[in-house]
């Protein structure tokens, strides 16, 4: 799965569209190279690159806890 | 990973060296019993795992195995070696990635030593090498640390199951016993557990920021005790929540172990509630037949007791009666005769007494006589001679005496009277008449009571027999041993469907009790939130709450992507399932991926309304099972293991017939980029390989026949004189 379909998978989640981040539709326009003001599609992105880069789980605990931080 | 070529050199039966070469889609090789099939598979296990099938024991064993050493060579190129000398056994594989462009060569060697006195030095251990060539580059060998990390490259140990098997082993490959085969394949074959990993990721980065949020929470908190108490508190409950979930695991896996057996004898219960019936019937028909053959043998019994006690011996007798009445009435008319005649005879005395003048006896009798002889009268003393009428007249003095002695002393009409005992019999005659009557009519009913008994008797026998064969039928074509354990069935049918029932509910609690103890935990939450004085920083506030959400959404599309995958695998094996099946008209059905309580997936196969086909053959489940191996492979385009590794299958449908031949290598075809088929099914069929290779088209790759230099049966007393020889056809 690319970076992208992994972005768009979770997004595409009925959750995310509950709890007040994004429309379907919306999803459906975003790239993963977007800018994003979105907390949950910053970690997201975090978490898919973090993944892709090898870093271990502790790893990307911290980063997003420091990411999330600011 | 394309496998390029496999070279065996006096491997096996394989004598001297002998090369097959394939292309990527469906390549055959095609060979009779004991043509060197199994070797060929061998071959390939032999090369990455060091070890071949043996048949002693039906499992791979390691070249060091005692069975297995000495029979790795070839024996002709044993044969041919002189004392001294050694045999070199090599089997040689080039694999290559056509997405990187590598080639890589994998070769294992074992090598045996005649000695002088002509017995075999063999090592126990094999030799492997390995070369690695680049795109535009050189080969090189790669370092014996190294191959171990090459070969899972080619094959991954986790795949290797679904991707190198045998006929056999496909059973063993999705065990419809065990719940978890096809969620454990699924996690294997898919990037599923890529969702894995961000669920994990998602919630221990959330751990990490509440606690941090509790600390802070606990620093600026108005109340730091309660802000303590209430810690602990939704410590506790988490840990009464987790308990909890430990509790639902178990529960839902008892439930779906209970749903499984409970499925498994739903196939028997029919069959053992129709023996079960039958047996009833049968042990009821046992029942009456010995109620009637009781009954029919007491009345036999009271016939003879009856002869005597109600005159049932007299059966018949009234014609004795009729002819002794006959008699009696011939007896009493021939003695009214009599009596009669004497009555007349006395009168006609009487007349002729009265009609003389002299007394009777005067003269006296003894002087007529006297006078009859001397033929004169004595008183009147006048001749009388024989024949005139003064003769007669003394003759008649004479009779008349005779007549007065008769007159005196009747004569008795017979000689004895038993006149009174013959009347007394003639009445007791018609007395037993009726009675012999009645015994006759008892009898006849009697005996039409037995008959009636033995006509039923021989009907309950005849439905007993009857049923005797249907159950012994239906006990012989169910797969159940014994009236006995049909009732065993229905017993434990029943025992696993009381036991779904308690697990229901048992589940249906602890899910009530976690929902109580998760509401417990957010009003806790929000009692714990409503101490803080707001100077916990917001960064902190928002960080939870998106890392839940985080959390929430990573666990939500794990699920979501695990059952569209499940749906996409339902619909990917019941395709496959059809284009294996196409041209058999006797496999029905198709495959429905049930999920457990336990959330893991079975494959049931079901009919057109859904109900759970209740007599599935062998060929029949292993197809389903092929087509779920089929499906978690085809189901995702990017699946490494459809994009990269080759499938080796020996004899995957050995079970089956011709169609199915066909249908498993159309189906196979589509679903791996390289699969390498080891076949008899096509073997001496012309028409079948035409008919294969119309339908797969350009998916084809190599087809070989391999045929032994000896027939089978020459090949036990010949074994040094075998070699295989192989035909390329495409």
């Amino acid at each position: 799965m690319t970076k992208e379909e992994l972005l768009r998978e979770f997004l595409m989640d009925d959750l995310v569209e509950q709890k007040g981040y994004m429309t379907k539709e919306e999803v459906t326009k975003l790239k993963f190279i977007d800018h994003s003001e979105s907390k949950l599609i910053n970690t997201l992105k975090a978490a898919i690159l973090g993944k892709d880069k090898g870093d271990s789980i502790d790893t990307m605990v911290r980063k997003l806890n420091q990411t999330l931080n600011k | 990973m394309i496998l390029k070529s496999i070279t065996l050199t006096n491997f096996q039966c394989y004598f001297g060296e002998v090369k097959f070469e394939f292309k990527e889609g469906l390549n055959l090789v095609i060979g009779d019993n004991g043509a060197g099939k199994s070797k060929l598979y061998d071959g390939f296990y032999w090369v990455l795992y060091d070890r071949v099938f043996d048949s002693m024991t039906r499992e791979f064993q390691p070249t060091g195995h005692k069975d297995i050493r000495g029979n790795l060579v070839s024996d002709k190129a044993k044969s041919q070696c002189e004392p001294g000398g050694s045999v070199k056994t090599e089997v040689e594989i080039v694999v290559f990635n056509p997405q990187k462009g590598d080639e890589y060569t994998l070769t294992r060697s074992y090598t045996i030593t005649k000695t002088e006195s002509g017995t075999w030095r063999e090592p126990s251990e094999s030799v492997q090498s390995a070369f690695f060539k680049e795109k535009y580059l050189n080969s090189r060998p790669v370092s014996q640390a190294d191959i171990e990390s090459l070969r899972r490259r080619i094959l991954p140990d986790d795949v290797k199951p679904y991707m190198w098997f045998q006929g056999e082993q496909v059973d063993s490959l999705i065990d419809f016993k065990k719940n978890d085969t096809l969620t454990r394949a699924i996690n294997v074959l898919s990037d599923i557990s890529e969702f894995d990993f961000y669920e994990e990721l998602s919630r221990k980065a959330y751990e990490t920021a509440e606690k941090e949020f509790q600390r802070e929470s606990r620093r600026v908190s108005s109340n730091a005790n309660r802000n303590d108490e209430l810690v602990s508190k939704i410590e506790r409950l988490r840990s009464e929540i987790e308990r909890l979930e430990i509790e639902r695991i178990l529960a839902a896996n008892d439930l779906t172990k209970a749903r499984e057996k409970k499925d498994d004898l739903l196939g028997k219960l029919e069959d053992a509630q129709r023996i079960k019936e039958l047996s009833t019937k049968s042990t009821d028909l046992k029942v009456r037949l010995k109620e009637t053959d009781e009954r029919q043998n007491k009345m036999k019994a009271a016939i003879n007791k009856s002869l005597f006690t109600r005159n049932w011996i007299l059966k018949g007798a009234v014609f004795l009666v009729d002819a002794y009445a006959a008699k009696y009435d011939e007896y009493t008319r021939i003695r009214m005769r009599k009596e009669s005649e004497q009555e007349a005879q006395k009168q006609a005395m009487d007349e002729i007494l009265k009609s003389f003048r002299l007394p009777v006896d005067v003269p006296e009798p003894i002087f007529i006589q006297q006078m009859l002889e001397k033929e004169r009268c004595l008183v009147c003393d006048r001749e009388a001679p024989n024949g005139t009428e003064a003769y007669q007249k003394i003759q008649e003095l004479l009779d008349r005496s005779k007549a007065h002695k008769q007159k005196r002393k009747p004569e008795p009409v017979t000689k004895n009277d038993f006149s009174n005992e013959l009347k007394s019999l003639y009445q007791n005659g018609l007395q037993l008449q009726g009675t012999i009557n009645q015994a006759d009519h008892e009898i006849k009913n009697t005996l039409g009571e037995i008959l009636e008994l033995e006509a039923k008797y021989k009907e309950i026998k005849a439905e007993l027999d009857a049923n005797e064969q249907e159950l012994m039928d239906v006990v012989n074509a169910s797969q159940i041993t014994s009236v006995e354990s049909s009732l065993n069935v229905v017993a434990e049918f029943q025992s696993h469907h009381n036991a779904i029932i308690k697990y229901e509910k048992d589940l249906q609690r602890i899910e009530i009790r976690m929902e109580e103890k998760s509401g417990e935990v957010k009003n806790t939450e929000e009692e714990l939130r409503s101490l803080a004085t707001g100077k916990v920083p917001k960064y902190m506030e928002e960080k939870v709450q998106v890392l839940a959400d985080f959390r929430d959404i990573a666990k939500s599309t794990r699920a979501r992507v695990f059952n569209r995958l499940i749906e996409q695998l339902e619909s990917e094996a019941n395709k496959h399932f059809f284009n294996m099946t196409a041209e058999n008209k006797s496999v029905r059905g198709r495959i429905k991926l049930e999920k457990q309580p336990n959330d893991n997936y079975m494959p049931k196969n079901l009919d057109r309304d859904g109900r759970p086909l209740s007599s599935i053959n062998d060929s029949n489940i292993i197809l389903i099972k092929l087509a779920v191996i089929m499906a978690i492979i085809s189901a995702k385009r990017s699946s490494p293991a459809a994009e990269l590794y080759p499938l080796i299958s020996d004899a995957p449908t050995s079970k089956f017939g011709d169609n199915y031949a066909i249908g498993f290598c159309r189906a196979a075809s589509e679903v791996y980029s390289q699969s390498i088929v080891i076949s008899k099914d096509f073997y001496n069929k012309p028409d079948l390989q035409n008919r294969l290779f119309e339908e797969v088209g350009d998916k084809l790759g190599s087809v070989y026949v391999i045929e032994p230099s000896l027939s089978e049966e020459e090949q036990r007393g010949h074994r040094d004189e075998l070699e295989i020889h192989i035909t390329k056809l495409r």
